[in-house]
Order: structure tokens, then sequence, then C-alpha cells
């Protein structure tokens, strides 16, 4: 045997270095086939002593570059393939030499997989000759053929293609036919002068991660595991073997023959890195110099009376930054987008990380000021981290699909597409799949998942189920539940579109990564995401929809048409009082993200007087500050009620915008660097480990760091423990400061727009929906509280979209036929325009115009033509007559009259609605009434006697027992809070926030859970502006609700 | 020649046993081949139809089975096995291409009715081949009676069972005896046959159904 | 005179449910739910599952938050429709011209029986309490056409009297939500004002008929009286053969007991309509897979009434032992002779001779027991004690086997050897498998030789080494 071998190495140096190398594994991304994360075939091959390791997903590289992730500092040769099963021939596996090779490969994948729908693909011998000159090919022999003549053309085939670069992958698992294959291995190669390498299966990198194995084949098979058993590998040798292990179980020669192929794999995924588009810079010009003229040229117009030396030194130094690491094109990239955008009018504003750098705000890509917030420049690039910047940009939502087809246009379909997002198994859907594998029945699983309060941070949820099923933890199979179901969570399921993450190629996209088939028609999307495109610097570019821009658009067209003022993002009045008094009274419905509940609670608590109150009012109310109970001590030393103290002065020049508290994820950077001596990269590792402390442990080892550190420039440890917990509060909620600034940019002019043009604002805001916290219904009552005239829909004055109308006193609102619930907007768009000077004169005249008998009816329903046609029974009546089909039996059944004569009848009236009638059918066809509050119609009929006005409370004192009743428009139940739930009541008046304890809303349980109208008895709690009602009893006032006929819209539950 | 009309009516009736049984009525095509080329040459063409054959191991489990393989495999054959010494194995049974839906088992310690389920497997149309394992030997009435059975109703029977000593006289048609003797192939030893004298031991090569043997690892 | 009694149970099948268990079980709220298109909503539920606040149409999710020990189970209209046509059975003996509305309607001639039963009052009281017999909820209306009937009791807002004014009221006062109309009707005629279904008859038919087409036209038709759709009367059948469903799994004869009393009183009902009596009856217990148990009962005289029929099954039964769980419980009635003449019938046919080899097992099954006669069956499992197996006989084979290499004898039991014994000659196979049914084994297989040179199918464990089989 060892003769032969000797024969055939063809000039393959006989590797020294005995090492061994796998050359197929396939890792999760060949989904539900491969159990093991790549990291963890990398971390297993490291520990096992290999010195190659071949990532070989099945016409995939989706898992690669997480791979490459890994292996980065370790001394293991990462090699990029792929395998394929090809029909009657076994198994392919591609293996890339070279960069050209490694192309090849992503070219093949993707004609593969562009031949099927989404998760499949297809290849025959054909597809693999005269394609990969730059590739090895290893062959795994089908376990059916024994007969070697009909391979024989195939194998003739190959060897010609593949000179010198073909070898027969010989695995031998320990089975029955071994003794078998391995005769067959022999004679082949033989036969035909074809090398042989020891080349094992690798499913999963430990032999104990079979049983996940085995419930993947399950999954995929959708059936039980015991009736898939012939489908599961006998044994649990298709793991990653040890060294010696391999020795004893394959002839030495074809050992030598794996290493020495993988010795022949040197591509690597760093090379793709500086692959830019090129067209991006003028002829003749190198990127450095360009950027900088740019950037210069931005600075003129950002700062007219010219650069400050603090901001021209930023400046210099993050232009020199950018040079030094080549990130140029990144900023080129998006200038040119932002460009676009600004040409064609469209609101657009960048955040994350860029929004930390002077040359962003010279670039024009974000609205920041650089002097309004402290900019951190290592949030923004870092030498030692070597990562490009991530620059989201936001668009208007409904004008973001015209910069997407500006990319595909510039850079051509070939060059760009959408990056993919990865969906994982999350509990909900592990529990399932895992559980129907084990044969588990559907309702079984689903009682345990309704079971699981995810929010609940203590408790895991294996504890959660062992503690309330003790059979579960008792029995075999719901062990083996537990365990599996923890270990497949995070485990890829498949690739689908990224939302906004566009990848750019410098030449072709297929050069870069294979492209396949998304689920939507002609829609395709590369195999990797955005962190992958990240780790390997390609070219990334966020391209975002954010309703609030698109709605911002639209009041400074309203205020232009109306009051004509020419108002914009940059020159909107800054810092004005009434703005901000207006906010301290906690009126922010509809203001951008400080308009929910928790918001406006705080607001009358935290007095936001400047820009940077507001920045902090927008990161301040979310689960992180909370968590770390800094929101309280900040509301304290803003009242003035505890001291401010630092405990040095570098810490006060770090926390003192923010009064000693640590609110924003840069101060903790900055905090770090200054108190503890961290260098800004060890920073920045801080802010990730903060991202997913849960997860991994990373966070305990900078405790220790963190503490010395602080001891060492003599800071207390009280101190230091107080700062380390309020890091690990922060978790992965700790909000960027620029984030917040640039949110707070749109906050206040929303403010300001709601301040001073208040018909525009709500207008604009309406004509954006669905967008934002609240319903049209419940923004138009805000109107109406605010003195706003709103006029119903009229079909002889509205539009498709709302107006605005000038009134006696100022303007109005005119509701708009966009409203009107099924309504087609092209045919009512096309009548609109033929709506003569005086307005339509019948209900024919609008048939003869176009309108379908169905929209006629759908008008009628809505109240829309009382000009023509009377009360809503009435319209309905005449408008039934008009449909299309005119019976001829009924006419002459109706009696001489002609049917024309049939509308203007003098049959007995038809009674009007009652108003409650009214009311409730304007919710079912509008989803809004313009007509009185159903509370202030119940009211009127002594309804809800001794029950007090939203209104009214204001007056009460303090701990007054009240009793009070409206519309449940919102149950929230934070998750920091422990089991309260906070219920939003909803009157003619306006808005009363109900607190509700646990135990309340278990004794109330039946009105807790479905009440629409809820009358609640309780104690009033007063503490300046904000306004609570401690239930203590509830009643489900529904039933009356239903008397009048009127089922409100549904409330928005639990979100 | 003929016999006197009585004797010719009793003959007919199957009662009288006729020590010499004439050749020339019997064809040689009711011989079922072995599927071993140097047994069958010895048999006189293979096992005889309608014949009940014995086969004595000195110690089982030493070829017995794979001896009668090829018969077993043969496409439409149903076997009734009396009192297997283990569990006829399906995966191995498959290997082997043997229908396992027409292989039927029976455990019956009771000597008595494991005869009695043989003779109504012999009767009944639907079984062709029967196998039982007789730990001591059948008694000389029981062999007549199953040899009678399988004559009337042309069905094949084999006797598996130890060594017998030398002068029990039986009335099977073929007596085998074998033996295995340290790595060399079976030996065979015809005590009885129906067309010639008894022959001394000779090897009969089964390995082709058997594992490969290899040299000492 | 009001010629028509409609009887509608709103919650049939439950309650039918809830009578075949012990009466402490109605003290649980128990509900029955439909699900389409992934939403599961709620049919029908007791007393005390409605006092919980639950009411029909709501999610099943949201049920089990109001009621947290609701029990539900899956409404089956099938087993509703069977319900109906047993009840009109039962009804039979008092009303000739029954009509069956399935599934929870039963609509009654009554004008013809006023002078037989001695009043309309006596019709009405005698149909009450055959019905009361069952504890179902139920509402009784009369009308003088059909659809009147069926909509009053459907509403819940019965008129029980002869007059025909007092009916006319009750129906044009009725919402017309009740109205029984298409709901896509429904919803215009409300969009115009017309709250009842009186409204609607106030209006000339003609303007009507424009504006809301033939089937409303119609259906004011049927409404007066003026156009009498056929009714399909029903007919008791000639042979009884019932089945009843049960909610949860019953593992023996005496949990069984409360529902064969149900059956055997159809049984009583069937034979008294038919004025039969019966000599034989075969109950049978349905599992949740494979054939029913069956149990043949016959009785040594013609017997007829519940109590008699009752003792000879029970004396029967106690006998009995069930091999799985029940999940539905039938009866049928055999050799049934009418009460006077006594007729004798000859036994059916022997059974035909179907395959000569199920003929020999079951020839041997009869001598030697069922367990002694066995067939060599193939399973896809990894273990190889599993793989292959020999089991009672059993016709059929499932699986596709895979064809390796095997010993053609496996031991029953392994046997513990001393490896110094064998020699190996290949190996090894590693199976390492089972792990999902808590019995995983990892072995390693060897083929051996022993000293007197027999290959035999050895292998190696954590316990140590042992023979599984001989390649002879």
């Amino acid at each position: 045997m060892a003769g032969l071998a000797r024969g055939l190495t063809l000039g393959a140096a006989v590797a020294q270095d005995k090492r061994p190398a796998a050359l197929h594994c396939i890792s999760n991304f060949s989904f539900l086939r491969g159990a093991s994360h790549p990291h963890e075939l990398v971390e297993r091959a490291c520990e096992l002593g290999y010195q190659a390791l071949a990532i070989t997903d099945e016409c995939s590289v989706a898992g690669v570059v997480r791979a490459y992730v890994a292996a980065r500092d370790k001394p293991l040769r990462l090699i990029i393939g792929s395998e394929f099963h090809v029909p009657e021939l076994g198994v392919f596996i591609v293996l890339t030499r070279n960069r050209q090779g490694y192309a090849q490969l992503c070219q093949l994948i993707t004609t593969a997989r562009n031949r099927c729908k989404k998760g499949d693909y297809r290849v025959s011998l054909a597809d693999f000759l005269g394609t990969l000159p730059d590739c090895n090919l290893l062959w795994r022999l089908p376990q059916s053929c024994y007969e070697l003549a009909d391979i024989e053309q195939s194998v003739t085939a190959l060897k010609q293609h593949y000179p010198s670069r073909l070898w027969l992958a010989y695995g031998r698992h320990y089975h029955a036919y071994d003794a078998d294959n391995y005769r067959r291995y022999q004679q082949l190669s033989q036969a035909h002068y074809v090398p042989v390498a020891a080349v094992c299966e690798v499913c999963y990198h430990q032999p104990k991660r079979h049983t996940l194995h085995d419930v993947l084949v399950a999954i995929r098979q959708r059936q039980p595991i015991d009736s898939q058993v012939a489908q599961l590998k006998p044994n649990q040798d298709y793991c990653l073997r040890s060294p010696s292990e391999l020795t004893s179980c394959y002839p030495e020669a074809w050992l030598a023959q794996t290493i020495g192929i993988a010795k022949q794999c040197c591509f690597c995924l760093s090379e793709l890195r500086y692959e830019y588009p090129a067209e991006l810079v003028p002829e003749g010009r190198t990127a450095t110099d360009y950027l900088r003229e740019l950037t210069y040229t931005g600075a003129a117009i950002r700062f007219p009376q010219g650069l400050r030396s603090d901001v021209q030194a930023k400046l210099e130094k993050e232009l020199t930054l950018i040079a030094q690491l080549g990130y140029e094109y990144f900023f080129l990239t998006i200038h040119d987008i932002v460009q676009f955008a600004q040409q064609r009018g469209i609101l657009y504003q960048g955040r994350g990380s860029a929004a930390n750098s002077v040359v962003c705000y010279c670039l024009q890509i974000t609205a920041v000021n650089p002097d309004q917030i402290d900019v951190l420049f290592e949030r923004f690039i870092s030498a030692e981290r070597d990562e490009p910047p991530d620059i989201d940009v936001d668009f208007e939502h409904e004008r973001r699909e015209e910069v997407i087809q500006y990319i595909y246009k510039k850079y051509g379909r070939h060059r760009a597409a959408l990056a993919a997002t990865v969906i994982r198994y999350r509990l909900r859907s592990a529990l399932r799949d895992v559980g129907k594998a084990l044969g588990f029945h559907e309702q079984e699983l689903s009682h345990y998942l309704r079971q699981i309060d995810r929010r609940d941070g203590q408790q895991s949820w294996q504890e959660q189920l062992a503690e309330k099923f003790p059979g579960l933890q008792a029995s075999y199979r719901g062990r083996c539940l537990l365990k599996l179901t923890q270990s497949i969570l995070g485990f890829p399921r498949h690739l689908s579109q990224h939302v906004g993450g566009f990848v750019i190629a410098a030449t072709q996209l297929t050069d870069l990564v294979p492209v396949e088939n998304a689920s939507m028609p002609e829609r395709t999307v590369i195999q990797w995401d955005k962190d992958d495109l990240e780790t390997l610097h390609l070219i990334k570019v966020d391209v975002l929809a954010l309703g609030m821009l698109t709605a911002l658009r639209k009041m400074f067209a309203l205020v232009k048409q109306h009051h004509q003022r020419d108002l914009n993002l940059a020159n909107i009045v800054q810092e004005d009082a009434a703005v901000y008094s207006m906010l301290q009274r906690a009126d922010s419905i509809g203001v951008f993200q400080i308009e929910s509940r928790a918001q406006m609670n705080m607001l009358p608590r935290l007095r936001p007087t400047t820009f940077y109150d507001l920045v902090v009012q927008i990161a301040i109310v979310r689960p992180g500050p909370i968590q770390g109970d800094m929101v309280h001590p900040y509301l304290r030393r803003r009242a003035g009620i505890e001291p401010v103290t630092f405990p040095s002065e570098a810490v006060r020049e770090v926390l003192q915008r923010t009064l000693g508290v640590p609110i924003f994820q840069e101060q903790v950077i900055k905090l770090a660097m200054v108190a503890a001596g961290f260098s800004g990269g060890e920073a920045d590792q801080l802010r990730r480990a903060m991202a997913n402390w849960k997860s991994s442990g990373e966070l305990r080892q900078f405790e220790t760091k963190l503490i010395a550190g602080m001891r060492e420039r003599g800071y207390s440890d009280e101190f230091a423990q107080r700062i380390f917990q309020q890091i690990c509060g922060f978790g992965e909620y700790g909000f960027p400061e620029s984030h917040s600034a640039s949110f707070a940019n749109l906050a206040y002019a929303s403010a300001w727009l709601k301040c001073y043009y208040p018909a525009a604002f709500y207008c604009g805001l309406l004509n954006s929906l669905p967008m934002g916290f609240y319903s049209a219904s419940q923004l138009i009552q805000d109107a109406k509280r605010h003195h706003i005239n709103v006029l119903p829909i009229d079909i002889q004055h509205s539009q498709w979209h709302h107006q605005l109308e000038s009134g006696q006193h100022g303007l109005q609102l005119r509701l708009g036929l966009r409203l009107v619930k099924g309504l087609s907007q092209s045919v009512t768009e096309k009548l609109l325009s033929q709506r003569p000077k005086g307005g339509f004169q019948h209900l024919q005249q609008l048939r003869s115009f176009g309108l379908g008998g169905a929209d006629l009816h759908k008008l009628a329903a809505a109240d829309a033509l009382q000009a023509l046609s009377g009360h809503r029974h009435e319209s309905q009546w005449q408008s039934l007559a008009l449909q299309v089909e005119q019976l001829p039996l009924f006419a002459e059944a109706g009696g001489p009259k002609s049917n024309a004569a049939s509308y203007d009848l003098q049959a007995l009236p038809l009674p009007p609605p009652a108003e409650f009638q009214d009311v409730a059918v304007d919710y079912k066809t509008t989803g809004v009434s313009v007509r009185r509050h159903p509370i202030a119609l119940l009211r009127e009929q002594q309804g809800l006697t001794g029950y007090k006005l939203a209104s009214e409370l204001a007056q009460c004192r303090h701990k007054q027992l009240v009793r009070v009743a409206g519309l449940v428009t919102c149950r929230q139940r934070p998750g920091t809070a422990s089991g309260v739930t906070f219920v939003t009541l909803e009157d003619e008046t306006g808005l009363v926030n109900v607190v509700i304890w646990q135990q309340t809303a278990r004794s109330f349980r039946q009105a807790f859970l479905t009440a629409q109208l809820l009358k609640v008895k309780g104690v009033v709690e007063i503490h300046g502006d904000v306004i609570h009602v401690i239930a203590g009893h509830l009643e489900d006032g529904t039933e009356q609700l239903a008397q009048l006929g009127v089922a409100a819209n549904r409330s928005r539950d639990f979100h | 020649m003929a016999f006197p009309a009585q004797v010719e009516a009793l003959v007919k009736q199957g009662l009288v046993w006729q020590g010499q049984q004439a050749p020339l009525h019997r064809s040689p095509s009711n011989v079922l081949t072995t599927g071993w080329p140097e047994l069958d040459q010895r048999l006189g063409g293979g096992w005889l139809q309608g014949c009940v054959h014995e086969l004595q191991l000195q110690q089982q489990f030493i070829g017995e089975l794979t001896l009668l393989l090829p018969l077993l495999s043969q496409p439409n054959i149903t076997t009734l096995w009396i009192n297997p010494p283990a569990t006829p194995y399906a995966p191995g049974l498959i290997y082997q291409d043997i229908a396992l839906l027409q292989q039927v088992i029976v455990q019956e310690p009771d000597n008595k009715l494991a005869l009695w389920a043989a003779e109504q497997a012999v009767q009944s149309k639907a079984v062709d081949l029967v196998l039982f394992w007789h730990t001591t030997g059948l008694s000389a009435a029981a062999v007549r009676r199953l040899q009678q059975a399988a004559e009337a109703a042309q069905k094949t029977v084999f006797i598996v069972t130890a060594i017998q000593p030398e002068d029990d006289a039986r009335a099977y048609a073929m007596r085998l005896r074998l033996t295995k003797i340290a790595a060399a192939p079976l030996q065979v030893e015809v005590l009885k046959r129906r067309y010639g004298w008894p022959l001394p031991p000779f090897p009969c090569a089964i390995e082709s159904r058997l594992p490969r043997r290899r040299r000492v690892l | 005179m009001n010629r028509w009694v409609y009887l509608h149970f709103p919650h049939l099948l439950l309650d039918y449910q809830l009578a075949l268990q012990p009466p402490e079980q109605s003290r649980y709220p128990h509900a029955l739910l439909e699900s389409h298109a992934a939403r599961r909503t709620l049919v029908q539920a007791n007393q005390t599952a409605l006092q919980a606040g639950i009411k029909l149409g709501m999610a099943d999710v949201l049920a089990s938050t109001l009621a947290p020990n609701l029990r539900v189970h899956s409404y089956s209209q099938a087993q509703e429709k069977r319900v109906i046509t047993q009840l009109a059975q039962v009804i039979y003996q008092d009303i000739a011209q029954i009509v069956l509305y399935p599934p929870q309607g039963l609509l009654c001639e009554v004008r013809s029986l006023v002078r037989l039963r001695g009043g309309y009052d006596a019709v009405v009281a005698r149909l009450r309490s055959r019905v009361e017999q069952w504890p179902l909820r139920y509402c009784l209306s009369s009308g003088y056409s059909p659809l009147v009937a069926k909509l009053l009791a459907e509403a819940a807002s019965p008129i029980i009297s002869h007059d025909r004014e007092a009916v006319q009221q009750a129906i044009a006062a009725l919402p017309i939500t009740y109205s029984g109309l298409a709901a896509v009707h429904i919803e215009k005629l409300y969009n115009v004002g017309f709250t009842s279904v009186g409204d609607l008859l106030k209006r000339p038919r003609a303007e009507i008929g424009v504006r809301f087409g033939r089937a409303v036209m119609n259906y004011m038709a049927e409404l007066s009286g003026d156009f009498k759709p056929p009714q399909a009367f029903y007919h008791p059948p000639d042979k009884f053969d019932e089945k009843v469903e049960l909610t949860s799994e019953v593992s023996s004869w005496g949990q069984l007991l409360f529902p064969l009393k149900r059956l055997l009183q159809q049984a009583e009902s069937f034979l008294q309509s038919h004025q039969w009596s019966t000599r034989a009856l075969v109950i049978r217990a349905h599992h949740r897979q494979g054939p029913a148990t069956q149990v043949p009962i016959q009785f040594a005289h013609a017997v007829w009434q519940q109590n008699d029929l009752l003792q000879l099954c029970q004396l029967h039964l106690e006998r009995q032992q069930l091999r799985q769980p029940v999940l539905a419980l039938s009866i049928g009635l055999q050799r049934p002779e009418s009460r006077q003449a006594k007729s004798t019938e000859l036994l059916a046919g022997a059974p035909s001779a179907d395959d000569q080899l199920s003929a020999l097992v079951s020839r041997l099954q009869a001598r030697l027991g069922e367990q002694s006669v066995q067939s060599v069956c193939y399973n896809d499992d990894w273990r190889p004690e599993r793989q292959g197996r020999i089991q009672p006989w059993q016709q059929g084979q499932k699986q596709q086997p895979l064809k390796q290499q095997r010993p053609c004898w496996l031991l029953p039991q392994v046997q513990p050897i001393d490896r110094q014994q064998w020699q190996l000659q290949w190996g090894p196979e590693r199976i390492v498998s089972g792990w999902w049914d808590a019995q995983p084994i990892r072995r390693d297989y060897y083929i051996a030789v022993d000293k007197a040179q027999r290959q035999g199918w050895i292998f190696h464990s954590q316990q140590g080494w042992y023979l599984h089989g001989w390649f002879s």
C-alpha cells in the first residue's frame, strides 16, 4: 500500500509539518446541516493542533467571514471553499488556491443558486469543467456506485481539466462498508493515477454535538426523530478528530496528501480589502486630496465666520487619520449619495459614529454641529480598532426608493446589492422545532411558550420552565428538550434581505461575494451580512427610512403655502423659550422621540430648557439609565435637591454637562480613559463588551482593570464600584450621545412647528401616517384640544390628502378622502380633478365622472356626501339605487314609474341616524370622528354620573379618592417596572394616566384585559404637573358603549 | 417388474416401504442444486425434492446455514424454521438476498408439537422448505412419518442435529456430517446418499458467502 | 294556529359530552374551539365558563388567561350532526313529523297532534318533558312558518303560544342582526337605518327588490309564510349502530359505564320505536391506532329494556381486559326480532380462504399459541438489537432496508466473552445512537474468529467485550 502512495505524490513536497488539516467542514451556515458555529470549528481545530481548516458550506460562503474573524490571531490557516452535491457523482469539494480561484468559486455558486428559487441550487459535471482553473477539487465518491465503469468518463474529463489539482476524498467513519470503500478508492486511484487524500466529513466540532445534528436532520424532514433514523449518522465520528486518531485511522500517505493540498490553498479574505469603486474620484486626482478639497469647501459653507482654531485642529487630525487608514472612499460614497438627496430636495440626516466627526459635518452628511455636543473622536475611528466608520443615513420614508434607484443606476445591479440579514433561531422558533423533532405535541409546546416571561431578567427561560413544569425536568425527553433548545439558539435558519444596508463592489459583485435569489421576485441578496462586510472593510452604506422626515417636509411645504415662510431644518430659530415651556407642560403628542407616555411623564420632571436638555431627555427614558438608576440622581441634582459633586477635576470635565451622572455611552468610555487610564482602543472594547455583556463574560475582566485603574488614580473604591454598576446597568441600552443629538435636532424642529404652526404640524403628521406613537383619531383629538377647528370629509371641499383652509379665526384642518377605508386613490383623484367650481349637483353626476358603484357607497357610508344627499341613511339609500345592475324584473314590479324616477322618490323619509350611531359608523368607515367624543355622549345620557373629567383632575387634592372613565388607548407594561401596568384613558377633555398594580390587575382580570371603556375608582397623585390615578377598583363599561353602538378602535396593547 | 395385484394396491396407498427405490420411475428432474459445485457432484445433482435430509454438526455455527443459503435465497422459496438455535437476523438475511416475508419461525419446546408443526407445513401448499433444529435427533418412526409426508407433498426437509451414533439407521434419504478443523474450510462427510455409497469427508469452500478472512492483524 | 315548533340547542355537542362524564366534571369551565386560518375561537362554553366572563367568538388565548383552568376540546360538526340525529330518534316517540336542521336545530309539526294530546299546551309540555330527559340547554319557540320559529328560537326570544298575532309582533321586534340574512345584506340594511326586521317588513317589497336584490325578496316572502319551502321529514333508521366520542382517553371498562348507559338508553328507544327486541349485540372500544376491541355478547332470551341490557353487558365486561386506552365507544344491535313472532336465521357462511400462508399460520397459532409463531422484521434503527427482531406474526414490511454486512444469527442476549479467546479480523464498525429514547448505546463492532475458527460478531463497549451474533 505504501509503495503506491509514494509513487503518486506527483511532486507535492512530502510535508515535514505533520500537523493535520481538515479539508471538508460544514458550519451551521449550511442551514439545518452543520451543527456548529464557524468559530467553534476554528477554536476546536486550534485546540487539536491542526495547521489548516477549510470551511466548505454547501454551495455557500456565508459562514467564512465569521471563521476568518475567529482565526485572525490564531496559528491556523483558514481555507475558503464550498461543497456541491452533484447528482450521481457524489460530493465535489472546491478549495480556493488564490484570489482568482475565490472569484471563480463565487461565480460558480452564483450560477448554481440562480437556477432555483431561494434556498436551493443545481449543479452538474459540466459546471466544473473549465470554470475553476485556480481551485483544487476533492471528489468524494457516491456511496451507491459500485462499478467503476459508469464514472469512467467523468474521471477522464476531470483529470483533463484539473491537472495535478484533483484528488479522491476518502473518509472513514467506522461503517460496515469501510473495507469495500477502501478497496474501491484504491482501484480507481491505481487505474487512473488520481491521488487519494484522507478527508473526514466534519458536520460538528465535538462528538457530543451529534445529538443536535440528529435533531437538525429531523427538523429538516419536519418529522419526529424516531421516524428518521435511517437518515441519521450511525455514530458521532463526523467531528474534528485528534491527530493520533487520524494516524491510526488512515494510511500515512493519504494523510500526507491532505497536508500537501492545504499547502497549496493560500487565499486569505484580507485580500478583498482595498477594492473600492473607482468612479468616485475624478481622473488624475488621488482620493485623499479630493476628499480634503470637498471638506474645506463644505467647511466654508458650514462655518461662514471661518474656522475656529480648535475646530481646524480637529479637522486636520481627522483627515490625516482617514488618509492613514485608507477610508477616503467611505466618505466619498456617502457624500455622493447625500449630494443627490440635496439636489432632489429629499430631507435626510446622517447618524451613527459619523455624527462624531467634523469632516461629516462639513460634507453636509450630518446636521449636528460638533460645538453643540463634545465630539468624541475615538468613537468615530480609532487606529487600534482598525474598523471602518459605520455611517447610517435616514431619508424620508416615502422617497427612500428614489435614493435606492439612484444607487442601482450609478453603480449598476451587477456591482451594488442589498446585504443579507441572517435570520436566526430565537426561543419561540427553537423550542417549537426541537419539541416537534422530539415528538412533543404542538399545543403542549405553545402552552409552555405562553408561560415564559421573556422580559424576566433574573430567571433564564429554562429555570422558569423547570419551576412551572417539574414533570418536564424529570422526564428524559424533557431534559433533552431544554438542553437542545438552548444549544440551537442563535443558529442561522436562512438568509433574508437587509432593509437598507448596501454593498458596493469595485468591479463585479460576484467576484467579491456570491449573489442568490431572495424570496421576493427579481430581488437578489448577497451571502454576507452587515457585520461580515464591516469585518472585511468593504463599502457598506445604510440607507434607512424615517417617517418624521417626511412629515417635516410636508409641514415646511404647508407653512410656505399658507404663511409664505421658507423654513428648513437649518434655519429654524434655536433655543426658543416658548417651545421649551410647551414641552415642560408635557404637551408633546406628535413631537419626534418624546411623545411616548414615559417621555410625557419625564418632561415635567426634567423641565428641558436647552438643546442639550433635549439630548439628555431622549437618552434618559431608556431601560439602560433606568436599570443603572441614574434617572433619580440626575433629576435630584437638576432640581438642586442634591449637590453636584465630582470626585476629581478630570471627572468633572467628562460629566459636567450631565451634572456628574453618566448617561451616554461616550461618557462611560471617556471615564474609563480619564479615570482608569484606559487607551482609546481599550475603552472602545469596553463599549463593545457593554453591548453584549449578558452573553460574553468579557465585562468581568474589565471590572478588575477598571477598579485597579481608578484606585491608582486616587478614586475611592465605592465610586469605582458605583461607576462599574452603572456600566453594567447600561448593557446594550446605553444610548450614544451622537444618536441622541441627531434625534434631538428633529425633536426640536417638530416641537417648534407644533408651537408656532400647529395647523401645519397636525396636517403634515396626518398626511404621513402610519408613523409615530399615535393614531389619526388621537392626533385629531389633540388638535381639537389645541383649538384647531377640524372640518369633516366633504365631497365638495376635501382633496385626497388633508388640507388647510382659512377660516374666521386662523387656519382650519379639512380632512382628506384618504381616511375613507378601501377607497381607491387613483379613481378618487380623477373625480376630484373634474369637480366644478361650485361643486357637484347630485350623485348621478359622480357616477358619470367615472366613480364606481362600490366607491360611491363607501363615500355615502363615510357621510362625505351630505351636501348632495342629506344624512347618512338617505345618501346610502340613494347610492344603493345607483348600483350598476338594474334588474329589469323590479322595474315594472315597482309599478308604472320608470327606473329614472326611482332615485327622486317621495316614499316615506328614512329616520336620520342618532348621534351616537353616526359616531360609531364614523369610526368604522374612517377610523376618526369629528363629532362629539363617545364618552361625552355617554356622560350626556347620565351613564357616567360621579365620574371626573380628565381636565378636572388638576384641581383635585393630592391623594384624593376619584372616579375616572375613558376609552382605553394604550396598555404598557415596561420590563423595568416590577409587574406594574400603565393604562391611558381618553375622554372628551384629554388623557388620564392610570397606574394598575399587579394585585389589582389580577383581582379585576376580565376588565383589565378586555375592557374598551374602563371605569376606574382610585387615588389621584399629583407631583407638580405630573398627574396619576392609582387604580383600586376596575369596572368594564364596554356594555354601555355597545348599547350606544360605538365600537371604539382597538387600543395599542403591551407593545 | 410388476407386483401381484394386492401388493400393487398397497404400494399405491404408500403403505409399503421399498428398500431399493428403482431409479427408473424417479426422474432426476426433482433434484435441487445446492449452489456448491463440489457438493452437487457428490450428491448426484443436489438436494432431493420430496426427501428429508439430515445434517449432523460437530459444533453449532460452523457454516451449516451458509451451506443452505443458496437454496434459501431462491426467489419464491417459503421456509419454515422450527426451533432455530438463535434469532434469524433480518439485516443479515437481507444481505444474503433472502425475502423476509417468506420466512416463518416457530419456537415449540414440545417435540411432538414441533413434529406436528413440521407435518402441517409440509402438507400445506404454502411452504416449500422446512428447517428443523433438533438437538437430540428424531426417532426412527418420526423420521419415517416425515419422509412419507415430504414424499407425498414433494417438499424438502432438513433436520439439523448433533453427531448421531454410527449404527442408528434412519429413513433419511441423505445424511451428511459437517466438521470444522482449525482454519481449514468446512469438511463434509456423506454418511448416506440415495444413489451411491457413503463418501469420506471432503472440503466444501463456502467462503464466498462469509466475510473475507484476513491474515492476523 | 301556529303550526310549527322549533328546538334550538346552542351548546349541543359540549352539553352532550359533559352528559357522558360524571357530574362533578361540569364544575370546571369547559369550552369547544374551532380553528380556521390559525385563528382559534371558542364556539361553545358551559355555564361555569360563561360565568368566568368567557364569551363565544373569543380567542382561546384570551379565554385561557381569563379562566386559567379552562378545559378546551376541538369542536367537530360531524359529531354534533350525529348527536342531533340521535335526539330526533328520541323525540320521534312523541312527534311524528320532525325536520332535521343540523347541526343544532329540530323543527316539529305540532298542529296535527293538538286533538290527540288535548290542546296546544299539552303537546308542548309533553315535548318538553321528553327533551328534558337529557341535560341539554335548549330554546323552544312556536311560529306560523318554519323560518319564523327558527329565528325566534335562535335569537333566544321565544314565543310559546298558538296565537299568530303574538308571533308576528315578536318577529317585527327582532333585531336585524338576528334576521338570518347574509352578513352583507344585514350591513347594508343597518346602514340605511333598518335596525329591526319590522323596519324591513314595513317597506314596499319592490323598493327593497331594486336596492337589495332577489335574495331579500324571497326572504320576506318566506317570512310572511307566502312561500313554503319543501321540508324533508325524518325517518328512523332500520338498524342501530351508534358511536360515542369521549373527550378524554379512558383506560378501564369501569370508567366506560357512563357512556355505555347513554348508548343503551338510545338502543332501548330504537327498539321501542320499532317494537323490536334483540338477542345479541357487539360492544366496540376504539383506540388511537390499530383495530377496535370487539366484545360480542349473546343473550339467552330476547330483551329490549335498558337495565336488562346493562346488567348483561356488565357481567361480560368485568372479565374483559383493555390493552390500550379507549377514545370512543360504539354499540351495534344484531339480529333484532319483532317481539311477537319468533324467527330463526341461518348463521352467515364460513370465512373465505384468502392466503394459504396466513391460513397455515392461523392453524399453527391456534394449536401452539399466538406467541410461538413469528416473523422476521427489519426496522430503521442503528442499534442492532432493534434493527432486526422476530415478533409475533404480522403481515407487511414498511421500511426500505439498507444492505450492510451483518451476521445471519443474532443472540437473543449478548454474551460476555474473554477477549484473548478471539482474534479480531475486521473492524471497528462504531455505532453510537439511540440517545433520544433514553437507551443510548456506544459500541465498536468487530468480525472475529474464536478458538474453533468460527466467525462471530463481537463488540466492545464501556462495560467490556460481548458476543452478539454468528456469521455461520
